[in-house]
């Protein structure tokens, strides 16, 4: 394990593999704990989990859009930091973005696998036929406005989604935010474009109503 | 302060939206400033585009998700790591396991010591080559372990 791996389930080898190596000059903040995690030390994996565990938690939320899931990712997550801690090299990436890059890869194969069993199936896909009109009349309106929103993002393409969850939701710099994403500053940016003209897209038809409530 | 201009401006909202404490540290000032700079311009179509992120940035929070209690996960993932080995085979230790490691360590060549001699009696150097050759698959085995877990590359190009 070191800054320069992901940690991801497969590998395709049609695709191009990118190698960002970058060469992180300054101290990890997590470089104490790490030493003591390396060591078998249970109280430095409940500081890194007091550090890291909530952010590492909510960004698999906003992918997955699902509770369990995302706390079973984080589970995966700080397992592997545990399991892997004494092979950690420092001074490549910093190991708070090692967690989320094995986190982003764990959602992606989630998504995948969720799309293989339900290929047809987009969650909570708004229907404006009658009856979906009169169940959605019944239900708050903020959650339709928050029913809605989920939909559009989790119709997003997987990287697109990650790109809006750490902008939006983590907001993490540019740096950091494409460090996890293993893709240069300008490729992040060009992510997020994308995103937003879909997400503008897709709501474009309920904006209105969207603001209303 | 970086060099600004129209272009520049909106492509920073189009990616990072209206909210310009989201936008690069390196452009925010000057991005800030063009914009101010520009706050009467009908030409300049930023203002619009401003406006329209705003709208999204609006939308995008309402399903910000804030940070709950991790508590009961912290104590799931404690006692899952509890029956999970680090590679290397280093068990962990909790705030009971008071021996340092060095300690723990010595204690186990005692204990390893104790055995090799009390086996060793009764099965000989031919034995003894069968044990090495054990260790070198355990040995193979761990190096093909850590390799499938370091050739977890990156999957993606740029587009998507």
């Amino acid at each position: 394990m070191n800054g320069t791996h992901s940690a991801s389930g497969s590998h395709d080898p049609q695709t191009p593999v990118k190698t960002p190596v970058k060469v992180i000059d300054r101290v990890d903040p997590d470089a104490d704990i790490l030493l003591e995690l390396a060591r078998g030390n249970a109280a430095a994996l409940a500081q890194l989990m007091d550090r890291h565990l909530a952010a590492i938690k909510s960004a698999a939320w906003h992918m997955l859009g699902d509770e369990m899931m995302a706390e079973d990712i984080a589970q995966e997550v700080f397992l592997r930091a545990w399991k892997q801690a004494p092979n950690w090299q420092p001074g490549q990436a910093k190991f708070s973005t090692w967690l989320h890059r094995v986190a982003k890869n764990l959602c992606y194969d989630r998504l995948r696998k969720k799309k293989e069993i339900y290929p047809d199936t987009v969650p909570d896909m708004v229907d404006d036929s009658p009856q979906a009109a009169q169940t959605l009349e019944m239900r708050q309106n903020h959650n339709v406005q928050k029913s809605r929103i989920e939909t559009a993002l989790a119709e997003l393409p997987e990287r697109q989604r990650m790109a809006i969850t750490l902008c939006h939701y983590r907001e993490l710099s540019q740096i950091e935010a494409a460090d996890i994403m293993e893709i240069g500053v300008r490729a992040y940016e060009s992510l997020l474009a994308r995103a937003r003209k879909n997400l503008r897209e897709q709501l474009q038809n309920h904006k209105s109503e969207l603001l209303e409530s | 302060m970086s060099q600004m201009n129209q272009i520049r401006v909106q492509e920073l909202i189009n990616a990072y939206g209206a909210d310009s404490n989201r936008w690069p540290e390196s452009e925010r000032q000057a991005g800030q400033a063009w914009l101010a700079e520009h706050e009467m311009d009908a030409k300049a179509d930023a203002r619009k585009l401003l406006a329209d992120a705003e709208v999204l940035d609006q939308m995008l929070g309402t399903i910000s998700r804030p940070i709950s209690d991790t508590s009961l996960l912290q104590a799931r993932i404690m006692k899952a790591a509890q029956g999970t080995a680090q590679d290397g085979g280093v068990s962990i230790q909790t705030a009971n396991d008071s021996v340092p490691m060095p300690a723990k360590l010595a204690s186990w060549k005692s204990v390893a010591a104790t055995l090799i001699l009390t086996t060793g009696i009764g099965f000989g150097i031919g034995q003894a080559a069968a044990a090495d050759t054990s260790y070198a698959s355990a040995e193979a085995l761990l190096s093909i372990s850590m390799q499938s877990d370091y050739d977890e590359v990156d999957l993606y190009g740029d587009g998507q």
